[in-house]
């Protein structure tokens, strides 16, 4: 190379040195040891908006605000425009897309092979490279461990919903066995026991089980060398000598944090499992092994589905609380986390809605009792839309064409397909919009309350997802590469740099 | 340039200089972003509280076993219901609806309650856990499945008029809600039977519309196969947690 040529490339090497520099913080460039994927099910931009203000206010941060690299996260299936969980989370996983409902395995696989043509190929996870590297991994999720987004990160089904198949496959020695698992999970923990205990029997709170072959896998789990917990107690006793651990919660998915303190046997929170799965994981300062270590919010998907916004963002919150319980324990010079939903839903803010009174920069002429009591809740993000008048500078309820009140927080479709309460199991649901602050179907208190199920424009049995981006948020080795609109694809390419390994698919 | 020639030189000169500006930035960075991981203080939730699944009062566990039909007028809309009803498990019936309501009273805390939707036309058993029931005021807990369309708590905000009604061998007391009185639920009038826990008729109204569920029969005998858990009364049905149907509905079917 010429010397002038020479020049200007250590220029340019200089100047996107520069332009990289949020890079070079936390060892950006480095070799990650650890990897932690945080998936919030269900966790689309407008979820993380309104559970912000729910949260923290207009103004506040959430913990994920704070992650230093962002980029979206495009979320089609191969054969989907909008999404599912097992098809997103095979491609995150993996680095490889594939149709709704299939789970590990590649796109020429149809849902239970509908076209009698056989499966494709088993695409290789970054668990499965994980173990194979000799770290230690471990899953960890508030729905059942052998839910589509869980699945996705140990096992090969051609339907998500064959989930006394993913169990075996997590099960060292069954003939069903992942053997790219080689000595099993170190730690696989969430709701699901009704697929670990044989139908016709009755779990430990006294749920009904489901397997149809008459196994009990809690059993076997341990006769495999697993520790298994079932309740809170069990879990906060657990140390690192214990591992492998199979920690069942609950029959089906775990509570909501909401219900949380209400659970039977007692369960622990996100938070709580995030933290101790990190302590059983890691090794001690010399220790080289390192660990991959997945952690879902499955909830915040299934209060969409109800639509019911208040725990949606209870959980979102609660995960939220997660990220920041790892963010304390990891040191990010040699630990990626990523955090990202595997798809969104059709959960909107409307109207206009004036911030809540301490946040105004000025002194509304009059404003009604309900936006002056309610908006020191929550920024008044459970409550209707308020506006202000620009002539009079009045405040009040936005409302439809028949002067009726609507909520900030609605969804595109959704309901439940018999009408709440006590008589709703006799009677038919009744229609109609009435004003949310005063709505007392089924007992409910109006639109602040914790059980109100939000409007919705399309009535339907649940509501659905929907095909927009996903956020994606990252701190540690290697995050700087999640910048522009990507592929969820790229979340396992990334992961891969930063474990230095290639893409085996 | 020739950017062939750029993209080694970058690489063998990247990883030496973040290295070597690792120290100078890593903890500015991390200070701006996120060596507090910490949130905004977070605003407090004032209605988080959960309703605890409600006592069973005596003598409600000695209630007979017994089958109940009665009818359901929403608007011009007449449903019949047959419930069958012991201490254990209660049976819901909707053949207009094609739908029937199984409620399984858990056997290690029997002040809970569980629920399976049965769905005859979509061939699929809804599994619905305590929190499903709670979260969606069906119900609270055991207690109230028992009542047959109103809870304990509905009775609360109510007051005996001392009007009372003989039927089917029963004594039913007249109960209202006053009418200065603020509404608690959606039920307005009942004629009650304590002892035996049947409602001859209730009357009530939301905001959407107004409903009455009428007795039309009792029968002090009940079908125990109704009872068995609707996953085992129909094997070639789906049996999914009621969460879990939604995604499937709209995805694949």
């Amino acid at each position: 190379m010429k010397p002038g040529k020479l020049v200007v490339a250590a220029a340019s090497t200089a100047l996107l040195a520069a332009t990289f520099t949020p890079a070079l913080a936390a060892g950006n460039f480095g070799k990650a040891k650890n990897v932690i994927f945080f998936v919030g099910d269900g966790m689309g931009v407008s979820t993380v908006s309104a559970t912000r203000i729910f949260s923290v206010g207009v103004d506040g941060e959430l913990v994920v605000d704070q992650m230093p690299f962002v980029s979206l996260s495009r979320t089609s299936t191969t054969d989907h425009i909008t999404p599912d969980s097992a098809g997103t989370m095979t491609s995150m996983m993996t680095g490889e897309n594939t149709n709704s409902g299939i789970i590990g395995l590649d796109k020429t696989t149809e849902r239970q092979d509908f076209n009698g043509d056989g499966d494709g190929r088993a695409l290789v996870t970054v668990l499965e490279q994980a173990k194979k590297h000799g770290m230690r991994v471990g899953v960890v999720s508030t729905a059942r461990v052998t839910h589509a987004t869980p699945a996705a990160t140990y096992a090969h089904v051609n339907d998500r919903d064959f989930e006394n198949d993913i169990a075996a496959q997590a099960l060292p020695g069954d003939a069903a066995f992942n053997k790219r698992l080689r000595d099993g999970i170190d730690l696989l923990m969430g709701g699901g026991r009704r697929y670990f205990c044989p139908a016709g029997t009755t779990d430990e709170e006294g749920e009904s089980c489901s397997r149809t072959d008459g196994r009990d896998l809690r059993q076997e789990f341990q006769d495999a060398g697993y520790s298994y917990v079932y309740n809170r107690a069990e879990f906060n006793l657990l140390r690192k000598r214990d591992l492998p651990v199979l920690g069942l919660f609950d029959r089906s998915h775990m509570d909501y944090e909401h219900d949380r303190p209400y659970d039977l046997a007692g369960e622990p929170s996100i938070s709580e499992m995030t933290g101790k799965a990190i302590d059983l994981l890691e090794g001690n300062r010399r220790d080289k092994q390192g660990y991959f270590l997945m952690i879902e919010s499955g909830r915040i998907d299934h209060a969409h589905h109800a639509s019911n916004a208040y725990r949606a963002m209870v959980e979102t919150e609660e995960f939220d609380k997660a990220i920041a319980t790892a963010l304390r324990k990891v040191d990010l010079r040699d630990t990626l986390i990523v955090v990202t939903a595997d798809h969104i839903h059709v959960f909107t803010m409307a109207g206009y809605p004036l911030r809540p009174l301490h946040d105004l920069p000025y002194a509304p002429v009059s404003a009604p009792a309900g936006y002056l009591d309610n908006n020191v809740d929550h920024s008044g993000i459970l409550d209707v839309v308020y506006g202000i008048s620009a002539s009079s500078g009045e405040v009040s309820a936005a409302s439809d064409k028949d002067n009726v009140p609507y909520t900030i927080l609605g969804y595109w479709n959704g309901g439940n397909p018999y009408d709440t309460g006590a008589a709703g199991v006799y009677r038919d649901k009744a229609l109609g919009r009435v004003d949310p602050r005063m709505d007392t179907h089924a007992g409910v208190a109006g639109s602040q309350d914790p059980n109100y199920i939000q409007e919705v424009a399309v009535q339907t049995d649940s509501e659905t997802h929907s095909a927009e981006e996903v956020a994606i948020y990252a701190a540690g080795p290697q995050s700087w590469r999640f910048q522009g609109t990507v592929r969820n694809s790229k979340i396992a390419e990334v992961m891969r740099r930063a474990l230095r390994m290639g893409n085996p698919n | 340039m020739n950017i062939k020639l750029l993209v080694p030189l970058m690489l063998l000169v990247l990883p030496s200089t973040s290295r070597a500006q690792d120290d100078n930035f890593a903890s500015e960075m991390l200070d701006k972003s996120i060596s507090v991981p910490e949130a905004s203080e977070r605003l407090p939730r004032p209605v988080a509280e959960v309703i605890p699944a409600p006592e069973v009062p005596q003598p409600l566990d000695s209630w007979k076993p017994l089958t109940l039909e009665i009818l359901v007028k929403t608007g011009a809309t007449e449903s019949l219901r047959t419930v069958t009803r012991t201490n254990r498990a209660v049976h819901v019936q909707m053949p207009d609806k094609n739908l029937e309501w199984r409620f399984a009273r858990n056997p290690v805390d029997p002040l809970r309650v569980s629920g399976q939707l049965v769905k005859h036309g979509e061939g699929v058993v809804l599994d619905h856990n305590d929190n499903n029931l709670r979260d969606r005021n069906i119900a609270r807990g055991w207690v109230d499945v028992m009542t047959i369309g109103l809870t304990l708590a509905d009775l609360d905000g109510l007051e005996p008029t001392g009007e009372t009604r003989k039927a089917f061998g029963l004594e039913f007391v007249h109960l209202v809600r006053p009418e200065d009185a603020r509404k608690q639920s959606a039920i307005d009038e009942v004629w009650w039977h304590e002892d035996s826990g049947i409602p001859l008729q209730i009357v009530a109204s939301d905001q959407r519309a107004s409903w009455e569920q009428s007795l039309v029969n009792i029968r002090y005998e009940i079908d125990d196969t109704l009872l068995r858990d609707a996953a085992f009364r129909y094997p070639e049905y789906r049996n999914v947690d009621l969460i879990d149907f939604g995604e499937e509905f709209h995805e694949f079917h």
